[in-house]
């Protein structure tokens, strides 16, 4: 037999907690060995010193502990008769109830409570019960009007945002958004025209035309009479606007 | 002079022949001083341009038929590359000669002035003005000698000072009808241009402008480039040279040139513009003082504005229409031929111009 064996369950034999059968074939064995039976009896000695060792409780602390299981218990009484309470904690107060008249008494007037409080409820009329209703629907017809028109799927995106998320900042989705972004960034600066765009009318082609004399004080833009022929009398063809180009071309001119 | 009267008047010269020789040398001697006399004054003030660096503030007027404006304005001239203007005040409203406009007149300017779909925000205007703009000045040997063609050259002292220069007077009066006149005042010293006239052909003066400070202390010019270098910046142009092989690249199809030019015209330049919406190419023409620009557009053609089409006229030239326009004494002509949008702006008379358009449709109709 294995002696190990036998000495790891020394204390449960001790204590007789082993199967019958179990028990016997150890017993038959302390009978043969030694070694096994002195174990037994340096557990046994062990014992009794830790039972000279320890001092009986004080009378009080049984009460004590009592009286806060009892109150404790108590507490859970009313939740007890809704049955809100795990199934283990059900038992144990089923268990504390046999024993404790007070506790039991305790039930008693809760569950005649609950029956007196029954008798005393009236059913609401129906007419309160309509007119919530209808105030109800009144409110929620008002806060639609109210309230602009969701589009169907805004209330979804909080569910599918989180996902979008996760999807964007995959490394592969990542870095094919970074070279999309590139691509149409280098697109955009390829196909961009250099030169500035202007209003191409015949205004823009005459400030090219006099953007050659502007600045040039060897050119003269001013060949011909402002009448178109000295005879007829002087017609002043030129408008405000004409006169007020001329101006901006001079001043503006070289603008890009 | 004298020298050359004497040898055609000596009794004792051997025969007819050698009298007809000398004068033949006499007139040789002789009109190259008319020629170049004064060409080689136009050719020291624009020397000057590339020397000497001044500082100054102007005073520019132009009138046109609804009166004067008049604006005062910095000039720089570091170099030729750095030289810049900047319009300080302007100085006048805007207002017919006729006399002071009504109400209803005013209105209606205000209305036009408004609707000018090409006009931009007022006040960004007015900031823009008032920013250093750079000045090309375009001094080149060929239109020098083009001037000296076509023009009369006359180098002359004048009485008067111009902020206590000295100064003398190149007065350049036309060979042919419809031309402009110009007065270049320049410093004796050093052959800064100090003010500058131009009349029109009928002698009415339409342009002028005067410096009333002036300083050619290069010390000072200096500082004051020191304080205005980061707010300047060269300036590019909205067009571009290149070859007429270039140009016709860019039309897809040879440029037109006129057959006819107005006496003593030649092509100067040729530009080239690119845009989303077309290809335009400038064809430069000039006497030396006066310059016409054929426009050819292929494309979208230009889009003329509402003020444009109210005033514009149309005219059927080589039987075809052809629309006119005037901007101040300038006359711009538009029309189509050959899928090319043409457009020719010019200040000398349009009935000169008129003959130069007849040539180009005739020669795309020929196409």
């Amino acid at each position: 037999m294995n002696h190990k064996r036998i000495q790891n369950e020394l204390s449960a034999y001790f204590d007789n907690e082993l199967s019958p059968n179990r028990h016997k074939e150890i017993e038959a064995h302390l009978r043969s060995c030694k070694e096994c039976a002195e174990m037994l009896s340096a557990f046994q000695k062990n014992r009794q010193m830790v039972a000279d060792l320890s001092h009986p409780a004080p009378s009080t602390l049984k009460d004590a502990v009592m009286a806060k299981i009892h109150t404790q218990f108590q507490d859970e009484l009313s939740a007890y008769i809704d049955n809100e309470l795990t199934p283990a904690m059900r038992n144990r107060i089923e268990a504390h109830l046999h024993t404790c008249s007070d506790s039991s008494d305790m039930l008693s007037a809760l569950r005649e409570n609950r029956e007196r409080i029954k008798r005393l409820e009236h059913p609401a009329p129906a007419s309160i019960h309509d007119a919530v209703m209808a105030k109800i629907h009144e409110q929620a017809a008002e806060t639609r009007i109210e309230e602009p028109a969701r589009t169907p799927w805004l209330p979804d995106m909080g569910k599918w945002i989180p996902d979008l998320g996760r999807w964007f900042f995959r490394p592969v989705t990542a870095g094919a958004t970074a070279v999309l972004t590139l691509a149409l960034i280098f697109g955009a600066l390829y196909f961009q025209p250099t030169t500035p765009q202007y209003d191409e009318t015949l205004d823009f082609y005459f400030g090219l035309h006099t953007e050659q004399l502007t600045d040039n004080p060897l050119k003269s833009n001013v060949g011909g009479p402002l009448s178109q022929t000295a005879t007829e009398e002087p017609q002043f063809t030129e408008t405000v606007d004409d006169a007020e180009l001329l101006l901006d071309l001079y001043l503006e001119n070289g603008e890009d | 002079m004298q020298t050359h009267t004497s040898l055609i008047l000596r009794k004792d010269l051997p025969s007819k022949r050698n009298l007809i020789w000398s004068a033949a040398l006499a007139f040789l001697l002789w009109t190259p001083h008319i020629l170049f006399a004064d060409v080689s004054t136009l050719e020291r003030i624009v020397e000057a341009q590339h020397k000497v660096a001044y500082i100054g503030v102007r005073v520019r007027t132009s009138s046109s038929s609804r009166g004067i404006r008049t604006f005062e304005e910095y000039v720089i001239h570091k170099s030729e590359d750095a030289s810049y203007r900047k319009v300080v005040s302007v100085i006048g409203e805007r207002r017919s000669i006729n006399g002071q406009s009504n109400r209803d007149e005013r209105q209606n300017d205000n209305r036009r002035r408004e609707n000018n779909e090409n006009r931009r925000d007022r006040q960004e205007r007015n900031r823009e003005r008032n920013e250093w703009r750079q000045v090309r000045s375009l001094f080149s040997e060929k239109e020098i000698e083009l001037i000296a063609e076509n023009y009369n050259l006359e180098k002359s002292t004048s009485p008067e000072k111009i902020v206590n220069y000295e100064t003398d007077i190149l007065t350049i009066t036309p060979k042919f009808a419809g031309r402009p006149t110009k007065r270049i005042f320049f410093a004796r010293e050093n052959g800064i241009i100090l003010r500058v006239e131009d009349l029109d052909a009928e002698g009415v003066l339409r342009e002028m402008f005067v410096y009333n400070r002036i300083s050619f202390n290069e010390e000072a010019v200096n500082a004051k480039w020191k304080t205005i270098e980061k707010e300047v910046k060269p300036q590019q142009r909205r067009s571009f040279p290149i070859t007429l092989a270039e140009a016709e690249n860019m039309l897809k199809t040879k440029p037109v040139q006129p057959d006819h030019l107005p006496t003593g015209f030649q092509l100067q330049e040729v530009r080239g513009r690119k845009s989303k919406e077309n290809n335009s190419i400038l064809l430069e023409y000039t006497d030396g003082l006066v310059n016409f620009t054929l426009i050819e557009i292929t494309g979208k053609p230009p889009r003329p504005n509402n003020r444009s089409r109210r005033e514009e006229t149309s005219i059927q030239l080589g039987g075809m229409t052809v629309y006119k326009h005037r901007f101040g004494s300038t006359d711009a002509f538009r029309w189509s031929s050959a899928d090319i949008h043409f457009l020719l702006f010019s200040a000398i008379p349009a009935t000169e111009m008129e003959k130069v358009v007849e040539s180009i449709i005739q020669k795309t109709q020929k196409k």
